[in-house]
């Protein structure tokens, strides 16, 4: 058993707490425009002030010391403390061994390896420490990247919601894309 | 314009207080096989007093998040199930639940009819695009009224359910209001 490794710190990036302080203004930045939220879920895409993110963050804080249904973290460079995008094992059901994944990393630093290597960590989180036996990921049809990248570490469409989503004018699937433990390998990705 | 939408052939979409819904749910959840048809989660055989609490916050909501009928069957209007609507998105996709709490109105077309009903009243009154559920793939039963309702299969996530040492899937179904439209049109006169 190696329990040197760190579960927190990849090759580029780390998993961290929420700093109340100063993540606020980085996430009301990137939600000036609807790139990144758009391409998560059907959840109308809006501004956020500062403020009310914090207060999100507070919440979602109070929930994981409450309910222990989540691991929400941070992602951040090796060398210095700015915000590159947050993931979040979420929606845990502990007697089924199951939970969703979401993972963003911000508009301007995307493209660089770090969702890569953020994923390697969650992954390992999920199946080597929480003991999760599958986990799912929602995406809409028309976000094709992140389709891509969730193959790449191994998961498989299974659920395919028709015309789920109204953008644009135009109806769009929702998909969920599941990992099973036994189809995940270290090396994926 | 058909006024008469919430009744059916053999139930009715009724609605009940909170009383009468919290003296049900309480009695059908300690029947752990409904339980385990309808929930993901290990059931929790909350109190009359707990789930009528949860439920008077909810009802009181206007308009409401969750749109929850009573299913009365017709003959000796016995209060036999809940069917609601929850969730709906600005997108117009919404799920539905349904439960058939008394063991006798089961097999006997009970569930289809009320689906039925609620499936009609989320497209003609609601004006929804789609409407979603979740079955388990150890619900045959369910799973062919859904198909009888209109809902066709979505897909399949695996692995969703421990129970017994067994892993199980979940089934995701919906209907589409134009398919809803051509196949139950003619029958409400629309």
């Amino acid at each position: 058993m190696d329990i040197t490794t760190s579960l927190y710190t990849g090759k580029l990036v780390r998993l961290t707490r929420i700093e109340l302080e100063k993540d606020p203004e980085t996430l009301a930045e990137w939600s000036k425009d609807a790139s990144l939220m758009r391409m998560l879920d059907e959840t109308p895409a809006r501004p956020l002030a500062s403020e009310q993110i914090k207060k999100r963050l507070e919440k979602i804080e109070k929930e994981m010391d409450e309910k222990h249904e989540m691991f929400y973290f941070h992602i951040r460079p090796l060398e210095d403390e700015r915000l590159l995008g947050w993931g979040k094992i979420y929606w845990i059901l502990w007697p089924s061994q199951i939970a969703n994944i979401e993972l963003a990393i911000g508009p301007s630093e995307q493209r660089k390896g770090y969702g890569s290597d953020a994923s390697r960590l969650f992954l390992r989180l999920a199946f080597d420490e929480l003991n999760l036996n599958r986990l799912a990921v929602r995406l809409p049809a028309y976000n094709i990247r992140g389709i891509e990248f969730v193959k790449k570490f191994g998961f498989s469409e299974e659920v395919r919601r028709r015309e789920v989503i109204l953008r644009d004018g135009r109806r769009w699937d929702s998909l969920v894309f599941g990992l099973l433990r036994s189809e995940w390998s270290v090396n994926h990705g | 314009m058909d006024n008469d939408i919430f009744r059916g052939k053999l139930v009715r979409l009724s609605a009940e207080s909170s009383e009468v819904y919290a003296e049900h749910f309480s009695r059908w959840w300690h029947d752990s096989e409904y339980g385990r048809l309808l929930d993901l989660a290990p059931g929790m055989l909350f109190s009359p007093k707990r789930v009528k609490e949860w439920l008077e916050k909810e009802l009181e909501k206007d308009p409401p998040e969750m749109w929850l009928f009573g299913i009365r069957a017709l003959e000796g209007d016995k209060l036999i199930g809940f069917a609601d609507l929850s969730g709906a998105t600005p997108h117009g996709d919404t799920f539905v639940g349904i439960g058939i709490g008394e063991r006798e109105y089961w097999s006997k077309g009970y569930g289809t009819e009320a689906m039925k009903l609620i499936l009609r009243f989320a497209f003609v009154e609601l004006g929804l695009h789609r409407v979603s559920l979740n079955v388990f793939d150890y619900n045959p039963r369910g799973i062919r009224s859904y198909e009888k309702a209109g809902f066709r299969h979505e897909g399949r996530a695996r692995e969703m359910i421990l129970r017994e040492g067994q892993r199980a899937d979940v089934l995701y179904m919906g209907v589409l209001r134009e398919d809803w439209l051509k196949q139950f049109g003619a029958e409400y006169g629309l």
